[in-house]
């Protein structure tokens, strides 16, 4: 049991120190505030831009993709904070399964990428008229569970790289806004030219994105189910990749001994 | 100011040249973010039919993008490098070490926005003809000069306090919100209307779309002259600031408060 207090802390310290937060009005100003007046712009973008299409469409939107910053950006971070402390090879000497205590950080992450996209709702619906009268709401918590779950299956992809290169902030700072551009957060994808479009299908929370809105309006599980299977499917293949990218460079990287000398 | 003076200021702004091409962060906020906010601008905004959201607003995000994300956190990294006591110390001061800095973070953003414009016009087709060249000219003069005072400003606030980075992260979206960078202002509150107009971003986006489009005079003379007398009080605030800072550091014996 102490075990298990102990890693709970652990895990609480690390989520604090990677945004290095350590008090209330940090923590609000990185990870609440800044996403809460992303979906205040674009929906002020969009009412001005489409006047046809409802403020809500993009509450919504950009609610999801406030998710983003911590479960894209702070997993695919993990390793590299880890470098910075100077405790990467400790990690990965460690007995115990990499991946159990990689997946143990990056969970917390990734449940706080709901509370902000939680928050981005409450926002919404306060401020921006956003109607949730209709909503059908276990079909919503349920999408927007896997759309983090989904959205931090990629960080841990591109977390991998961290093991051979120096610095993936350019990745993940372009994964984010890619995510913006693509997802259909403030567009619909059908208005992005062919290649893009198919690039917007390989991404977690395009389908995820587009369910929550049909949910915000009613819509049921039943005719959910495949745009829940499909991003279901994308996050499952990016979970998978990550998983065999974090072996394969984990072993190259003891092989050549060039954890931290490249 | 001497020639001492002069040349640190430009040592300095050389030396901000290499480090900020370096760092990853940078590199996306100079050519991956002016490619993504020229697409949003067209995507959200060109149906409307005019440029002076969907061009010159976006292309204004990758300028302010460019210096804050830098300015708001050079001093932090100087520290971070053991760098900060010796600058302090300097028979140069630290004002206008950070003004080199921050005038190459400004040239560097330029680099962004040409970016976003070259986009906004051959990659999506935007058609960007500039109706008043020596009108545009003044404006950009005028915003570089107001941006700069304004990101001394900020950017001096980190010393007095180690959480200021942190705050710095938060602070795009709602500059950007407040300047009506791709909206009109008529679609926020009436009570926000002051904050906008402290804003030096409200008034270069109003100044340099009349000269990219044409338009009334008063309405480009009036968002220059903002610019100019906003640019002027920030610019004191930061000697204010600096000064206070290094006498309260001497005084103090320490950086931080």
């Amino acid at each position: 049991m102490s075990e298990l207090r102990a890693y709970g802390r652990l895990m609480l310290l690390s989520f604090r120190a990677l945004f290095g937060w350590l008090n209330p009005v940090i923590y609000l100003s990185s990870l609440v505030i800044g996403p809460l007046f992303q979906i205040l712009f674009f929906a002020m973008v969009g009412r001005y831009g489409s006047p046809e299409q409802s403020t809500s469409w993009y509450a919504v939107g950009n609610a999801v993709h406030g998710c983003a910053l911590t479960a894209v950006f702070a997993v695919g971070a993990i390793f590299n904070q880890e470098r910075s402390a100077g405790t990467l090879g400790l990690v990965l000497i460690t007995p115990r399964s990499r991946m159990l205590v990689f997946a143990g950080r990056a969970l917390v992450l990734i449940l706080h990428g709901l509370v902000t996209v939680a928050l981005g709702f409450l926002l919404g619906w306060a401020v921006l008229g956003l109607d949730l009268s209709q909503t059908n709401w276990p079909a919503l918590l349920l999408v927007l569970l896997l759309v983090t779950l989904t959205s931090g299956a990629l960080g841990l992809a591109v977390s991998a790289f961290n093991l051979v290169a120096t610095d993936v902030n350019l990745v993940l700072n372009t994964l984010v806004a890619g995510l913006l551009l693509l997802a259909g957060i403030n567009f619909p994808p059908e208005m992005l030219p062919a290649p893009l479009r198919l690039l917007s299908g390989a991404l977690p929370m395009t389908r995820g994105v587009a369910a929550a809105r049909l949910a915000v309006e009613g819509v049921g599980l039943a005719d959910l189910l495949p745009l829940i299977q499909g991003e279901a499917l994308v996050g499952l293949s990016y979970l998978l990749l990550g998983y065999l990218l974090f072996r394969a460079l984990e072993q190259q990287s003891r092989r050549a001994g060039t954890l931290d000398m490249y | 100011m001497t020639g001492v003076t002069l040349r640190a200021i430009w040592t300095s702004m050389r030396v901000q040249w290499a480090q900020t091409t370096a760092r990853a962060m940078m590199r996306f906020i100079l050519l991956v973010s002016p490619v993504v906010h020229a697409a949003l601008g067209a995507y959200m905004l060109y149906g409307r039919g005019d440029i002076e959201y969907a061009v010159v607003g976006t292309a204004l995000i990758n300028l302010w993008g460019a210096i804050i994300w830098s300015s708001g956190t050079d001093l932090i990294r100087e520290r971070w490098m053991g760098n900060l006591e010796y600058l302090l110390i300097a028979p140069v001061s630290l004002f206008w070490s950070t003004l080199g800095k921050n005038l190459g973070n400004l040239l560097l953003g330029l680099g962004a926005t040409l970016i976003s414009v070259l986009c906004s016009r051959f990659l999506f087709g935007i058609p960007v003809a500039v109706a008043r060249p020596g009108w545009l000219a003044l404006a950009l003069l005028a915003a570089l000069f107001s941006f700069l005072a304004l990101s001394l400003s900020l950017g001096s606030a980190v010393i007095f306090s180690r959480q200021s980075v942190s705050l710095m992260n938060g602070m795009d979206y709602p500059i950007y919100l407040l300047a009506g960078l791709m909206f009109p202002l008529d679609l926020l509150p009436a009570w926000t209307r002051p904050l906008s107009a402290a804003l030096p971003l409200t008034w270069a986006r109003q100044a340099l779309s009349t000269a990219v489009q044409g338009g009334p005079a008063g309405r480009f003379w009036a968002g220059l002259l903002w610019m100019v007398a906003l640019g002027a009080l920030y610019a004191l605030l930061a000697r204010w600031l600096f000064r206070t800072v290094e006498r309260k550091a001497r005084e103090r014996g320490e950086l931080y408060a």
